[in-house]
Protein backbone atom coordinates (compact mmCIF):
# COMPACT_ATOMS: atom_id res chain seq x y z
CA UNK A 1 0.00 0.00 0.00
CA UNK A 2 1.37 3.42 -0.44
CA UNK A 3 -0.14 5.62 2.30
CA UNK A 4 0.42 9.61 2.02
CA UNK A 5 0.56 11.12 5.30
CA UNK A 6 0.05 14.89 6.30
CA UNK A 7 1.62 15.73 3.33
CA UNK A 8 2.01 19.47 2.98
CA UNK A 9 4.00 21.51 -0.12
CA UNK A 10 4.91 25.69 0.35
CA UNK A 11 6.36 27.79 -2.35
CA UNK A 12 9.53 29.65 -1.89
CA UNK A 13 7.13 33.20 -1.15
CA UNK A 14 5.97 31.00 1.39
CA UNK A 15 2.45 30.43 -0.54
CA UNK A 16 1.13 27.28 0.66
CA UNK A 17 -0.07 25.35 -2.76
CA UNK A 18 -1.42 22.12 -0.76
CA UNK A 19 -1.71 21.32 3.08
CA UNK A 20 -1.68 18.38 5.07
CA UNK A 21 -2.93 15.54 2.34
CA UNK A 22 -3.32 12.26 3.54
CA UNK A 23 -4.78 9.53 1.23
CA UNK A 24 -3.42 5.49 0.63
CA UNK A 25 -3.39 3.87 -2.33
CA UNK A 26 -4.08 0.31 -2.57
CA UNK A 27 -2.11 -2.34 -4.88
CA UNK A 28 -4.62 -2.64 -7.50
CA UNK A 29 -6.79 0.13 -6.35
CA UNK A 30 -7.64 3.00 -9.37
CA UNK A 31 -8.46 6.58 -7.64
CA UNK A 32 -9.20 9.63 -9.67
CA UNK A 33 -8.01 13.28 -8.20
CA UNK A 34 -9.36 16.49 -10.22
CA UNK A 35 -9.69 19.98 -9.23
CA UNK A 36 -9.43 23.00 -11.08
CA UNK A 37 -6.03 23.95 -12.44
CA UNK A 38 -3.29 25.79 -10.65
CA UNK A 39 -3.68 24.35 -7.17
CA UNK A 40 -0.72 22.29 -7.21
CA UNK A 41 -2.14 18.79 -8.46
CA UNK A 42 0.97 18.30 -10.36
CA UNK A 43 3.34 19.82 -8.22
CA UNK A 44 1.77 16.75 -5.27
CA UNK A 45 2.34 14.11 -8.10
CA UNK A 46 6.06 15.23 -8.81
CA UNK A 47 6.32 15.10 -4.68
CA UNK A 48 4.81 11.35 -4.34
CA UNK A 49 6.79 10.28 -7.03
CA UNK A 50 10.29 11.63 -5.41
CA UNK A 51 10.84 14.73 -7.75
CA UNK A 52 10.54 17.08 -5.33
CA UNK A 53 11.50 16.36 -1.62
CA UNK A 54 8.40 16.25 0.52
CA UNK A 55 8.86 19.43 2.72
CA UNK A 56 6.34 17.91 5.57
CA UNK A 57 4.67 14.53 5.89
CA UNK A 58 5.29 10.89 4.70
CA UNK A 59 5.18 9.01 1.91
CA UNK A 60 5.59 4.97 2.77
CA UNK A 61 5.61 2.21 0.59
CA UNK A 62 7.06 -0.76 0.05
CA UNK A 63 10.59 -0.47 -1.36
CA UNK A 64 10.32 3.24 -1.69
CA UNK A 65 14.40 2.82 -1.39
CA UNK A 66 14.71 1.04 -4.57
CA UNK A 67 15.38 2.13 -7.79
CA UNK A 68 13.58 2.56 -10.31
CA UNK A 69 11.36 4.55 -7.85
CA UNK A 70 8.25 1.98 -7.10
CA UNK A 71 5.85 5.17 -7.59
CA UNK A 72 6.62 6.04 -11.28
CA UNK A 73 4.93 9.18 -12.83
CA UNK A 74 3.18 9.86 -16.38
CA UNK A 75 3.89 13.27 -17.30
CA UNK A 76 1.21 15.55 -19.01
CA UNK A 77 3.46 17.01 -22.20
CA UNK A 78 5.43 13.62 -23.49
CA UNK A 79 7.34 16.42 -25.91
CA UNK A 80 8.96 17.48 -22.76
CA UNK A 81 9.27 14.30 -20.77
CA UNK A 82 11.91 12.80 -22.95
CA UNK A 83 14.98 14.21 -23.94
CA UNK A 84 14.94 15.86 -27.99
CA UNK A 85 18.61 14.62 -28.67
CA UNK A 86 18.35 10.72 -27.75
CA UNK A 87 16.60 8.24 -29.98
CA UNK A 88 13.81 6.32 -28.25
CA UNK A 89 15.62 2.93 -28.05
CA UNK A 90 18.03 5.53 -25.75
CA UNK A 91 14.88 6.61 -23.65
CA UNK A 92 13.17 3.01 -22.78
CA UNK A 93 16.64 1.77 -22.28
CA UNK A 94 17.38 4.02 -19.62
CA UNK A 95 13.88 2.48 -17.74
CA UNK A 96 15.37 -1.24 -18.22
CA UNK A 97 15.56 -3.92 -20.93
CA UNK A 98 13.46 -3.41 -23.56
CA UNK A 99 10.72 -5.99 -23.53
CA UNK A 100 9.35 -6.82 -26.88
CA UNK A 101 6.43 -8.30 -25.58
CA UNK A 102 5.31 -5.36 -23.88
CA UNK A 103 6.30 -2.61 -26.90
CA UNK A 104 3.61 -5.10 -28.70
CA UNK A 105 0.91 -4.95 -26.38
CA UNK A 106 1.41 -1.10 -26.44
CA UNK A 107 1.34 -1.25 -30.10
CA UNK A 108 5.04 0.63 -30.77
CA UNK A 109 6.75 -0.86 -34.10
CA UNK A 110 9.67 -1.76 -33.13
CA UNK A 111 11.04 1.00 -35.85
CA UNK A 112 9.99 3.31 -34.05
CA UNK A 113 12.90 3.40 -31.36
CA UNK A 114 15.58 4.47 -34.09
CA UNK A 115 13.40 7.28 -34.21
CA UNK A 116 13.76 10.96 -32.49
CA UNK A 117 11.31 12.06 -30.72
CA UNK A 118 9.75 14.71 -32.91
CA UNK A 119 9.49 12.01 -35.42
CA UNK A 120 6.34 10.69 -33.41
CA UNK A 121 2.95 13.03 -33.00
CA UNK A 122 2.09 13.98 -29.22
CA UNK A 123 -0.17 9.72 -29.26
CA UNK A 124 2.61 8.08 -30.57
CA UNK A 125 5.03 9.11 -28.16
CA UNK A 126 2.72 9.28 -25.43
CA UNK A 127 2.76 5.74 -25.79
CA UNK A 128 6.28 5.19 -25.65
CA UNK A 129 6.41 7.75 -22.21
CA UNK A 130 3.92 5.04 -21.26
CA UNK A 131 6.79 1.72 -22.08
CA UNK A 132 8.77 3.34 -20.43
CA UNK A 133 7.33 3.94 -16.88
CA UNK A 134 5.76 0.30 -17.42
CA UNK A 135 9.35 -0.95 -18.22
CA UNK A 136 10.58 -0.30 -14.62
CA UNK A 137 7.90 -2.19 -13.33
CA UNK A 138 6.57 0.10 -10.93
CA UNK A 139 3.94 -1.28 -8.04
CA UNK A 140 2.18 2.65 -8.24
CA UNK A 141 1.45 4.58 -11.84
CA UNK A 142 0.91 8.66 -11.22
CA UNK A 143 -1.12 9.55 -14.40
CA UNK A 144 -1.01 13.29 -14.96
CA UNK A 145 -3.07 14.12 -17.36
CA UNK A 146 -1.70 11.92 -19.89
CA UNK A 147 -4.20 12.13 -22.11
CA UNK A 148 -5.89 15.44 -23.05
CA UNK A 149 -3.61 16.53 -25.95
CA UNK A 150 -5.55 13.54 -27.89
CA UNK A 151 -8.18 12.94 -29.61
CA UNK A 152 -10.89 11.02 -28.35
CA UNK A 153 -9.99 7.25 -30.81
CA UNK A 154 -6.18 7.74 -29.17
CA UNK A 155 -7.37 8.48 -25.76
CA UNK A 156 -9.73 5.25 -25.41
CA UNK A 157 -6.64 2.96 -26.94
CA UNK A 158 -4.37 4.28 -24.65
CA UNK A 159 -6.90 3.54 -21.18
CA UNK A 160 -7.69 0.33 -22.77
CA UNK A 161 -4.06 -0.53 -22.90
CA UNK A 162 -3.12 0.74 -19.01
CA UNK A 163 -6.31 -0.48 -17.62
CA UNK A 164 -5.58 -3.70 -18.95
CA UNK A 165 -1.41 -3.37 -17.62
CA UNK A 166 -3.22 -2.18 -14.54
CA UNK A 167 -4.97 -5.03 -13.48
CA UNK A 168 -3.11 -7.87 -14.90
CA UNK A 169 -0.35 -6.54 -12.67
CA UNK A 170 -2.19 -4.86 -9.59
CA UNK A 171 -0.58 -1.78 -9.84
CA UNK A 172 -2.27 1.16 -8.17
CA UNK A 173 -3.23 3.71 -10.29
CA UNK A 174 -3.89 7.17 -9.43
CA UNK A 175 -5.42 9.35 -12.57
CA UNK A 176 -5.36 13.00 -12.07
CA UNK A 177 -7.62 14.81 -14.78
CA UNK A 178 -10.32 17.55 -15.62
CA UNK A 179 -12.36 15.22 -17.44
CA UNK A 180 -15.35 13.59 -15.17
CA UNK A 181 -16.77 11.18 -17.41
CA UNK A 182 -13.15 9.80 -17.71
CA UNK A 183 -12.39 9.32 -14.35
CA UNK A 184 -16.16 8.14 -13.54
CA UNK A 185 -15.39 5.58 -16.22
CA UNK A 186 -11.92 4.38 -14.90
CA UNK A 187 -11.91 5.05 -10.92
CA UNK A 188 -13.38 3.42 -7.76
CA UNK A 189 -13.23 6.51 -6.61
CA UNK A 190 -13.29 9.95 -6.75
CA UNK A 191 -10.70 12.45 -4.80
CA UNK A 192 -11.22 16.60 -5.50
CA UNK A 193 -8.25 17.82 -4.67
CA UNK A 194 -9.60 21.04 -3.74
CA UNK A 195 -10.17 19.97 -0.10
CA UNK A 196 -6.73 19.72 0.39
CA UNK A 197 -5.71 23.79 -0.94
CA UNK A 198 -5.56 26.55 1.36
CA UNK A 199 -7.05 30.02 -0.27
CA UNK A 200 -3.79 32.03 -1.11
CA UNK A 201 -3.43 35.05 -2.49
CA UNK A 202 -2.81 35.42 -6.27
CA UNK A 203 -5.35 32.73 -7.26
CA UNK A 204 -5.98 33.52 -10.45
CA UNK A 205 -9.86 32.53 -10.04
CA UNK A 206 -10.86 35.38 -7.31
CA UNK A 207 -14.70 35.51 -7.62
CA UNK A 208 -15.06 37.93 -4.90
CA UNK A 209 -12.72 40.90 -5.20
CA UNK A 210 -10.73 42.38 -7.78
CA UNK A 211 -12.01 41.33 -11.01
CA UNK A 212 -13.96 44.68 -12.12
CA UNK A 213 -12.19 47.18 -11.40
CA UNK B 1 -28.22 33.27 -45.85
CA UNK B 2 -25.90 35.48 -45.00
CA UNK B 3 -22.34 33.72 -46.05
CA UNK B 4 -19.39 35.83 -44.58
CA UNK B 5 -16.77 32.94 -45.70
CA UNK B 6 -16.24 30.42 -48.23
CA UNK B 7 -13.65 27.76 -48.98
CA UNK B 8 -14.18 26.17 -52.08
CA UNK B 9 -11.61 23.34 -53.53
CA UNK B 10 -9.01 24.37 -51.10
CA UNK B 11 -5.60 22.37 -51.64
CA UNK B 12 -2.36 22.45 -49.94
CA UNK B 13 0.37 20.37 -51.52
CA UNK B 14 3.87 20.16 -49.93
CA UNK B 15 6.20 20.67 -52.61
CA UNK B 16 9.10 19.08 -51.24
CA UNK B 17 7.16 15.23 -50.04
CA UNK B 18 5.19 15.83 -53.30
CA UNK B 19 2.05 15.33 -51.73
CA UNK B 20 -1.41 16.85 -50.57
CA UNK B 21 -1.62 18.07 -47.17
CA UNK B 22 -5.18 18.90 -47.28
CA UNK B 23 -7.35 18.34 -50.86
CA UNK B 24 -10.31 19.67 -52.31
CA UNK B 25 -11.87 20.92 -49.14
CA UNK B 26 -15.37 22.82 -49.31
CA UNK B 27 -17.51 24.59 -46.51
CA UNK B 28 -18.89 28.21 -46.00
CA UNK B 29 -19.52 29.92 -42.57
CA UNK B 30 -22.24 32.30 -42.21
CA UNK B 31 -23.29 35.09 -39.95
CA UNK B 32 -23.96 33.29 -36.14
CA UNK B 33 -22.42 30.21 -37.19
CA UNK B 34 -20.09 27.93 -35.37
CA UNK B 35 -18.87 25.25 -37.71
CA UNK B 36 -16.59 22.45 -35.79
CA UNK B 37 -13.89 21.09 -36.86
CA UNK B 38 -12.92 17.56 -35.73
CA UNK B 39 -10.33 14.73 -35.87
CA UNK B 40 -7.34 12.93 -35.28
CA UNK B 41 -3.79 14.88 -34.48
CA UNK B 42 -1.99 15.09 -37.80
CA UNK B 43 -5.33 15.01 -39.95
CA UNK B 44 -4.54 18.58 -40.97
CA UNK B 45 -6.90 20.95 -38.55
CA UNK B 46 -4.02 23.78 -38.14
CA UNK B 47 -2.83 23.64 -41.46
CA UNK B 48 -5.95 24.89 -42.62
CA UNK B 49 -6.68 27.33 -40.61
CA UNK B 50 -3.18 28.58 -41.61
CA UNK B 51 -3.93 28.29 -45.31
CA UNK B 52 -7.20 30.51 -44.75
CA UNK B 53 -5.54 32.99 -42.89
CA UNK B 54 -2.55 33.17 -45.92
CA UNK B 55 0.11 32.00 -43.02
CA UNK B 56 1.59 29.13 -44.76
CA UNK B 57 5.03 28.49 -44.87
CA UNK B 58 6.65 28.61 -48.46
CA UNK B 59 7.21 24.76 -49.32
CA UNK B 60 3.37 24.57 -49.40
CA UNK B 61 1.39 25.32 -52.24
CA UNK B 62 -2.10 26.53 -51.94
CA UNK B 63 -5.01 26.34 -54.63
CA UNK B 64 -8.27 26.95 -55.06
CA UNK B 65 -10.45 29.70 -53.05
CA UNK B 66 -10.79 31.90 -50.09
CA UNK B 67 -13.46 34.04 -50.16
CA UNK B 68 -14.13 36.32 -47.38
CA UNK B 69 -17.51 38.12 -48.56
CA UNK B 70 -17.26 37.04 -52.12
CA UNK B 71 -13.41 38.56 -52.53
CA UNK B 72 -10.07 36.41 -52.29
CA UNK B 73 -8.77 36.59 -48.84
CA UNK B 74 -6.03 38.76 -48.21
CA UNK B 75 -3.35 39.31 -45.95
CA UNK B 76 -4.90 42.56 -44.72
CA UNK B 77 -7.80 40.61 -43.86
CA UNK B 78 -5.83 38.96 -40.67
CA UNK B 79 -6.43 40.95 -37.42
CA UNK B 80 -9.22 43.12 -39.15
CA UNK B 81 -12.02 40.92 -40.60
CA UNK B 82 -10.66 37.17 -39.64
CA UNK B 83 -8.88 36.71 -36.46
CA UNK B 84 -7.19 33.70 -34.89
CA UNK B 85 -7.12 32.09 -31.51
CA UNK B 86 -3.81 30.22 -32.23
CA UNK B 87 -3.16 27.12 -30.21
CA UNK B 88 0.24 27.57 -29.29
CA UNK B 89 0.74 29.60 -26.06
CA UNK B 90 4.03 30.62 -27.41
CA UNK B 91 2.18 32.86 -29.78
CA UNK B 92 2.35 35.70 -27.10
CA UNK B 93 5.51 38.16 -26.98
CA UNK B 94 8.03 36.88 -24.17
CA UNK B 95 9.53 40.59 -23.97
CA UNK B 96 5.78 42.20 -23.36
CA UNK B 97 3.15 42.45 -20.52
CA UNK B 98 0.00 40.76 -21.04
CA UNK B 99 -1.98 43.51 -20.75
CA UNK B 100 0.20 46.17 -22.96
CA UNK B 101 -0.34 43.21 -25.63
CA UNK B 102 -4.02 42.98 -25.53
CA UNK B 103 -4.94 46.75 -25.49
CA UNK B 104 -2.54 47.32 -28.58
CA UNK B 105 -4.48 45.12 -30.25
CA UNK B 106 -8.42 46.30 -29.14
CA UNK B 107 -9.85 48.13 -31.84
CA UNK B 108 -12.20 50.40 -29.33
CA UNK B 109 -12.54 53.99 -27.40
CA UNK B 110 -11.39 52.75 -24.06
CA UNK B 111 -8.93 49.57 -25.14
CA UNK B 112 -8.43 49.08 -21.45
CA UNK B 113 -11.75 48.65 -20.30
CA UNK B 114 -12.79 47.01 -23.14
CA UNK B 115 -9.62 44.37 -21.77
CA UNK B 116 -10.74 44.67 -18.33
CA UNK B 117 -14.15 43.36 -19.06
CA UNK B 118 -12.95 40.27 -21.38
CA UNK B 119 -10.86 39.11 -18.78
CA UNK B 120 -13.56 39.48 -16.27
CA UNK B 121 -14.90 37.78 -18.06
CA UNK B 122 -12.83 34.77 -18.26
CA UNK B 123 -12.31 34.82 -14.98
CA UNK B 124 -8.93 36.23 -14.90
CA UNK B 125 -8.01 38.47 -12.47
CA UNK B 126 -7.22 42.34 -13.29
CA UNK B 127 -3.39 41.64 -12.04
CA UNK B 128 -2.90 39.34 -15.03
CA UNK B 129 -2.47 42.54 -17.11
CA UNK B 130 0.57 43.45 -15.35
CA UNK B 131 2.51 40.12 -15.70
CA UNK B 132 4.89 38.74 -18.38
CA UNK B 133 4.13 35.71 -20.29
CA UNK B 134 5.94 33.24 -18.45
CA UNK B 135 4.59 34.35 -15.32
CA UNK B 136 1.04 32.71 -16.54
CA UNK B 137 0.08 29.04 -16.24
CA UNK B 138 -0.73 27.38 -19.40
CA UNK B 139 -4.64 28.16 -18.94
CA UNK B 140 -4.07 31.67 -18.17
CA UNK B 141 -2.42 32.09 -21.16
CA UNK B 142 -4.77 30.49 -23.35
CA UNK B 143 -7.38 32.86 -22.13
CA UNK B 144 -5.37 35.69 -22.66
CA UNK B 145 -4.69 34.58 -26.70
CA UNK B 146 -8.27 34.57 -26.59
CA UNK B 147 -8.59 38.04 -24.97
CA UNK B 148 -6.49 39.36 -27.88
CA UNK B 149 -9.12 37.66 -30.60
CA UNK B 150 -12.27 38.39 -29.37
CA UNK B 151 -11.18 42.50 -28.64
CA UNK B 152 -10.86 42.39 -32.52
CA UNK B 153 -13.33 43.40 -35.02
CA UNK B 154 -13.40 40.41 -37.52
CA UNK B 155 -16.28 39.22 -38.13
CA UNK B 156 -14.57 35.68 -38.58
CA UNK B 157 -12.86 33.77 -35.05
CA UNK B 158 -10.94 30.64 -36.11
CA UNK B 159 -10.47 28.90 -32.76
CA UNK B 160 -7.53 26.31 -32.93
CA UNK B 161 -7.91 24.15 -30.08
CA UNK B 162 -9.29 27.24 -27.27
CA UNK B 163 -9.66 24.59 -23.87
CA UNK B 164 -6.92 22.15 -23.36
CA UNK B 165 -4.94 22.74 -20.08
CA UNK B 166 -8.41 24.53 -19.06
CA UNK B 167 -10.35 23.16 -15.72
CA UNK B 168 -13.76 22.68 -15.88
CA UNK B 169 -15.09 25.81 -14.61
CA UNK B 170 -12.43 28.11 -17.06
CA UNK B 171 -14.02 26.22 -20.03
CA UNK B 172 -17.58 27.19 -19.40
CA UNK B 173 -16.20 30.42 -19.52
CA UNK B 174 -14.47 30.72 -22.20
CA UNK B 175 -17.79 28.58 -24.41
CA UNK B 176 -19.49 31.37 -22.63
CA UNK B 177 -17.61 33.86 -23.93
CA UNK B 178 -17.55 32.27 -27.72
CA UNK B 179 -21.43 32.01 -27.43
CA UNK B 180 -21.32 35.46 -27.12
CA UNK B 181 -19.61 36.05 -29.87
CA UNK B 182 -21.65 34.01 -32.21
CA UNK B 183 -25.31 35.57 -30.47
CA UNK B 184 -23.30 38.99 -31.71
CA UNK B 185 -23.53 37.77 -35.67
CA UNK B 186 -20.07 36.82 -36.18
CA UNK B 187 -19.11 33.50 -37.72
CA UNK B 188 -16.67 30.52 -35.71
CA UNK B 189 -14.91 27.58 -37.25
CA UNK B 190 -13.87 25.86 -33.54
CA UNK B 191 -11.10 23.34 -34.65
CA UNK B 192 -10.91 21.03 -31.55
CA UNK B 193 -10.84 17.63 -30.39
CA UNK B 194 -12.62 18.24 -27.39
CA UNK B 195 -16.44 17.20 -28.40
CA UNK B 196 -18.00 18.39 -25.09
CA UNK B 197 -16.75 21.82 -25.97
CA UNK B 198 -17.89 21.01 -30.35
CA UNK B 199 -21.23 19.79 -29.03
CA UNK B 200 -22.19 22.92 -26.87
CA UNK B 201 -21.16 25.44 -29.39
CA UNK B 202 -21.20 24.30 -32.38
CA UNK B 203 -24.19 24.16 -35.34
CA UNK B 204 -22.35 21.59 -37.59
CA UNK B 205 -19.36 19.39 -37.19
CA UNK B 206 -17.19 18.64 -39.91
CA UNK B 207 -14.73 15.96 -39.74
CA UNK B 208 -11.07 15.96 -41.08
CA UNK B 209 -9.29 12.63 -42.25
CA UNK B 210 -5.98 12.76 -43.72
CA UNK B 211 -6.97 16.39 -45.39
CA UNK B 212 -10.10 15.86 -46.23
CA UNK B 213 -13.54 16.53 -44.54
CA UNK B 214 -15.04 13.21 -44.69
CA UNK B 215 -18.81 14.48 -43.07
CA UNK B 216 -20.01 17.76 -42.29
CA UNK B 217 -23.21 16.57 -40.18
CA UNK B 218 -26.08 18.46 -37.82
CA UNK B 219 -24.47 18.72 -33.91
CA UNK B 220 -27.80 16.94 -32.82
CA UNK B 221 -26.32 13.65 -34.90
CA UNK B 222 -24.39 13.01 -31.95
CA UNK B 223 -26.38 10.67 -30.06
CA UNK B 224 -27.06 7.62 -28.88
CA UNK B 225 -24.82 5.05 -30.37
CA UNK B 226 -23.98 7.15 -33.28
CA UNK B 227 -27.07 5.66 -35.68
CA UNK B 228 -27.26 9.26 -37.38
CA UNK B 229 -23.87 9.21 -38.26
CA UNK B 230 -22.78 8.15 -41.72
CA UNK B 231 -19.01 7.92 -42.13
CA UNK B 232 -16.96 4.83 -39.69
CA UNK B 233 -14.39 7.55 -38.48
CA UNK B 234 -17.18 9.44 -37.17
CA UNK B 235 -18.80 6.87 -35.83
CA UNK B 236 -15.73 5.51 -34.28
CA UNK B 237 -14.55 9.07 -32.17
CA UNK B 238 -18.30 9.60 -31.09
CA UNK B 239 -18.09 5.77 -29.40
CA UNK B 240 -14.64 6.02 -27.84
CA UNK B 241 -15.68 8.95 -25.88
CA UNK B 242 -15.37 8.39 -22.40
CA UNK B 243 -19.15 8.99 -21.64
CA UNK B 244 -19.84 6.58 -24.50
CA UNK B 245 -18.20 2.75 -25.09
CA UNK B 246 -14.49 4.11 -24.18
CA UNK B 247 -12.61 1.32 -23.32
CA UNK B 248 -14.42 -1.46 -24.69
CA UNK B 249 -14.70 0.60 -28.33
CA UNK B 250 -11.29 -0.11 -28.13
CA UNK B 251 -10.94 -3.39 -27.31
CA UNK B 252 -13.55 -3.98 -30.33
CA UNK B 253 -11.02 -3.42 -32.36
Amino acid sequence: MLEVANLSYTLPNQTTLFDDISLTLDEGEIIGLSGASGLGKTTFAKVITGYLPAQSGEINCKSLKNKPHPVQLIWQHPEQSVNPKWRLQKVLEEAGDINKHLLNQLNIPFEWLQRYPHQLSGGQLQRICIARCLLTNPSYIIADEITTMLDPIAQAEIWQLIMEYVQKNKIGLLIISHDHPLLENLCEKILDFTQFVKPFEGLSRNNDEGVRT
Amino acid sequence: MDTILTVNQLSVFHQNAEHYLLEDIHFSLYRGQVLALVGASGSGKSLLAQSILQLLPDNLRQNGDVLYSDRQVNEHDRGRNIVLIPQSVEALDPLMKVGKQIEGLIQAENPHQVMLDLLAQLGLNADIATRYPFQLSGGQARRVLATIALGSPANVVIADEPTPGLDEEAKYEMIALLKEVQQAGKAILLITHDFDVALQLADQVAVLDQGEIIEVTDVHHFSGDGEKLVHPLTKALWQSLPQNLFIKYAEKT
